[in-house]
């Protein structure tokens, strides 16, 4: 009988049969038996699944933050991208218009909270993503987000595109928390809707993100406004 | 002089069925993902794995991920000096074996459209190289997490007069001995990689595929053993 | 031109198809295909056919020094042409990762596996050796590739004849065919390659795969055997996971295969040789072009129908045949009317009362819009020509085939008539 917290290596026998327990990530079937895939503990925890049913779901973690378990970003993570274009659409070409009628933001995930990936993934943060509720938006990106901001999105799951991630900045803790302008100087933000350039005083709609207090720097903490 | 002596043992002083000493070590390269050093007796093998990550455009798979290998010996691993690392026939051949047992192991299902980096390193090469390095790719992956069907363990085995001996040496692969690669998952009876040199007769091929299956399962203990003790060293023990 | 993938449908038949034990042609799943094996004119050359898989090795032997590590052995290279003439996936020039696989397991099992006494090739230690080269080109791929291309390098080998040399003081003499015999290369063994296919994770075993199988399978291992009862080469091409149970039945099957094919090559190899001794010419290729009558590809032949063939020169520039129905008419070609141009719908339908009025009229109605008579007009001018010359008689429309010497005219009248309405009625609905 396998109890939480037992190590496991690949391979091993977790469970003969599945039995009442949801299988979760680190765990793979063959012939009926479950077998552990990743080296880690056991962890068998209660979950509230879709129909609100309390399920017994078992794991094998490497460690007690997600963060360290997961290789790749998943649904509902929040993670630091930033948007290298605006486009209309997202084949391997884009066709860069200045105007409106761009369906996609072309961004690049750089970290996941403190863990910074090697490699960038690709991903998408679509037109439709942009705000909680869908109203028909003209000139999209130009109020929310530009190329070459960094701004903190989350993974959704979009089953229509297959080959890229798909983010999302609809909610308010999401959205732009660095830019510059155009001679490269920092933007201020003056509040959560506009920026302002600190060379040339220009302002410029941005969607801001609410991070909240604990998250922040002291040296911003300082100077920004509630 | 011959492989076995008249006493029954080999020229390092090991019976027949005896493997050399495995050491390891695990997570030694902080840029990679995974990585694994592995010593069988004087086989030096260094393994590092890379990602998964979003690779080039032209290897990607829709539904599975890419797995590309590299196995390279160093210029001063063997008795002369190479003056090519990889690139060789030989090299490639290696390459394309792990390739090919690895993507039997990992899941490559739960990672479509991305590419793992498995590079392999021959330091001192000694005999059994080719198992030594499935050895060590192996820990590595156990290192950086990717989800695994199981540990993969090998070993080479040949056979003199009739008498299977195990875990080979420079000097007992000649070319008169016909000798196996054998690697299986976790030491079942599942083998993904199969390689076989020098002519081999019917007879004894059924002796040599049991010896190299026992002694795939001997290694395993081993590596197994390994992987645990290297988790609970660098991870926190996780309470209740 | 990237390697075409499977359909799902397709691979879900062939799967099916294997699953319950038959085969698209008519094999069990642990037989093999048909194997035939022709030495060439030249010695050393062979073509070994499985199937539709079609191999050509030649070999050739040249004087060249030898390497410093190993002064006294002779050198065999192996080269493989894979060019897409075999298979359109093939890229030209360059071999890819099946070529390179092919090479590599051809010299795993010709070079290292010893068949050859690579000593016996030395002249001089040192200094001068025979470099034996074996070329491998694929003509036609379909599956079992290694299998093919080991036979054919093996029965060359056996087929091949170095010159025959003499070492004198300072120079080497190297004698034609014609002052001495050349003397065959001394091979130990011989490796016959075997591909067998696995599916459902080894439970189940293809022998012999051909390419559209091979797709759809998990994976494959390649045993060769020899006649003395040894495995000279145990690869896997794929990814795989099997038991040893299963690779031991793999080699077993292989081994009777081995067997069976030495028989053969021994065979054909020995015959080839009775016929040189008896100074009889040998055939050489020429045997396997096979003696078929090119067809249309179809299994009955189409009867065709050949058109009237009238004085008027503008007529004889119409096609040979016509079809009866003409549906999406190519408008670039010669003689043929678009269906958007004729919107003569008044002009049609008098041609079709004049047919359904047809009585012996000889002589030209009419011909409309004489004045601008373009290239579609003047087809709808010949076709009123046509129909106006048309006899009263009903009979039965004998049709006629392609070689017929004399068109018989009236008969051809009344086919012309016969089709003429189809065609026309086909435009004309076609135009609705």
């Amino acid at each position: 009988m396998i109890i939480t917290g037992t190590l496991v290596a690949p391979g091993d026998k977790v469970l003969d049969s599945i039995g009442n327990y949801r299988m979760g990530n680190g765990l793979y079937e063959a012939n009926r038996r479950i077998f552990a895939s990743v080296a880690g503990y056991v962890k068998v925890y209660g979950h509230k699944d879709k129909s609100d049913n309390l399920v017994q779901v078992i794991e094998v973690r490497r460690s007690e933050d997600q963060l360290e378990n997961e290789l790749l970003p998943y649904d509902g993570a929040v993670v630091t991208a930033k948007v290298m274009a605006v486009g209309l659409r997202y084949r391997h070409f884009f066709i860069l218009y200045l105007r409106d009628h761009s369906r996609f933001a072309k961004c690049d995930i750089i970290s996941i909270g403190d863990r910074v990936y090697k490699k960038r993934f690709s991903a998408l943060l679509p037109k439709k993503k942009l705000r909680p509720l869908e109203p028909e938006l003209s000139e999209p990106f130009k109020n929310f987000v530009r190329p070459n901001d960094y701004i903190l999105a989350k993974v959704c799951d979009d089953a229509g595109i297959k080959d890229k991630f798909v983010l999302s900045i609809a909610e308010d803790e999401l959205g732009v928390v660095l830019c510059r302008g155009k001679f490269g100087e920092t933007m201020k933000k003056v509040d959560w809707n506009t920026v302002v350039s600190t060379r040339t005083g220009k302002t410029e709609p941005r969607k801001m993100a609410r991070v909240p207090q604990k998250c922040m720097l002291p040296s911003d903490l300082k100077d920004s406004t509630s | 002089m011959s492989i076995i002596s008249e006493h029954g043992f080999r020229l390092d002083g090991r019976r027949p069925a005896q493997i050399r000493n495995v050491n390891t070590r695990l997570g030694l390269n902080r840029n990679a993902e995974g990585s694994s050093y592995l010593e069988h007796g004087n086989t030096k093998v260094l393994c590092a794995v890379y990602g998964p990550y979003e690779g080039k455009a032209s290897k990607r798979l829709e539904d599975r991920c890419a797995i590309v290998c590299q196995y390279s010996t160093t210029t001063f691993s063997g008795l002369e000096r190479k003056n090519r690392p990889r690139g060789d026939r030989k090299s490639t051949e290696m390459s394309r074996l792990l390739e090919k047992a690895f993507e039997s192991v990992i899941l490559t299902e739960s990672f479509p459209r991305s590419q793992i980096d498995i590079f392999c390193e021959v330091i001192q090469g000694d005999g059994s190289n080719l198992a030594a390095c499935v050895n060590a790719t192996s820990l590595a992956l156990a290192d950086a997490g990717i989800p695994m069907k199981g540990i993969a363990s090998a070993a080479t085995c040949g056979i003199v007069e009739g008498n299977p001996i195990v875990d080979l040496t420079s000097r007992e692969e000649t070319d008169l001995l016909p000798r196996v690669t054998l690697a299986t998952i976790c030491g079942r009876d599942e083998v993904v990689l199969v390689e076989l040199h020098n002519r081999l007769h019917i007879d004894h091929l059924s002796v040599v595929m049991e010896a190299a299956k026992a002694t795939c399962a001997d290694v395993y203990e081993c590596l197994a053993v390994v992987a645990q003790q290297h988790l609970k060293a660098c991870a926190p023990i996780l309470g209740n | 031109m990237r390697v075409q993938p499977v359909t799902i449908c397709e691979k879900a038949l062939i799967l099916e198809a294997l699953r319950s034990g038959k085969r698209f042609d008519f094999r069990g799943l642990e037989e093999f295909r048909e194997v035939k094996l022709v030495v060439g004119a030249e010695i050393g050359t062979a073509i070994c056919t499985i199937g539709n898989t079609k191999v050509l090795a030649a070999v050739s032997a040249q004087i060249a020094e030898p390497s410093s590590m190993r002064p006294h052995k002779g050198v065999i290279n192996i080269d493989v042409d894979l060019s897409p003439m075999a298979n359109y996936a093939n890229e030209h020039d360059r071999l890819g990762s099946r070529g390179m696989e092919l090479i590599r397991l051809l010299e795993l099992i010709i070079r290292d596996s010893r068949c050859i006494d690579v000593e016996s090739l030395c002249i001089r230690a040192g200094k001068e050796i025979w470099k034996v080269r074996v070329d491998v080109r694929i003509l036609d791929d379909d599956g079992s590739l290694l299998d093919c291309a080991c036979l054919a390098a093996i029965t060359a080998l056996q087929h091949f004849k170095r010159p025959n040399v003499t070492l004198e003081p300072h120079h080497t003499l190297i004698y034609s065919e014609y002052e001495k015999a050349p003397v065959p290369l001394n091979i130990y063994h011989m490796p016959i390659c075997t591909t067998i296919g696995l599916l459902d994770k080894g439970q189940m075993v293809v022998i012999d795969p051909t390419d559209k199988e091979a797709a759809c399978l998990d994976g494959s291992i390649v045993v060769a055997c020899n006649k003395r009862r040894e495995v000279c080469a145990l690869h896997q091409s794929t990814n795989l996971v099997l038991s040893t149970k299963q690779i031991e039945r793999c080699v077993k099957l292989a081994m009777s295969r081995a067997e069976a094919l030495t028989a053969v090559v021994s065979d054909v190899v020995k015959q080839d040789q009775r016929e040189r001794s008896a100074f009889k010419r040998p055939d050489g290729f020429a045997i396997t072009a096979p003696a078929l009558i090119l067809t249309a590809g179809t299994v009955a032949a189409r009867k065709i129908v050949a058109p009237v063939v009238k004085n008027e020169p503008d007529v004889e520039q119409r096609a040979m045949y016509q079809p009866s129905i003409v549906l999406n008419e190519n408008p670039l070609s010669v003689g043929s009317v678009k269906q958007e141009e004729v919107d003569n719908d008044a002009s049609i339908s008098e041609q079709v009362e004049m047919i359904q009025n047809s009585v012996g009229k000889v002589e030209v109605t009419e011909t409309q819009k004489s004045s601008t008579i373009s290239n579609r007009k003047r087809e709808e001018k010949e076709v009123d020509d046509l129909l106006s010359g048309l006899d009263d008689d009903e009979e039965e429309v004998q049709t006629m085939t392609l070689g017929a010497e004399e068109p018989v005219q009236d008969v051809t009248m009344q086919e012309e008539e016969e089709e003429q309405p189809n065609l026309l009625l086909a435009k004309k609905k076609k135009k609705k």
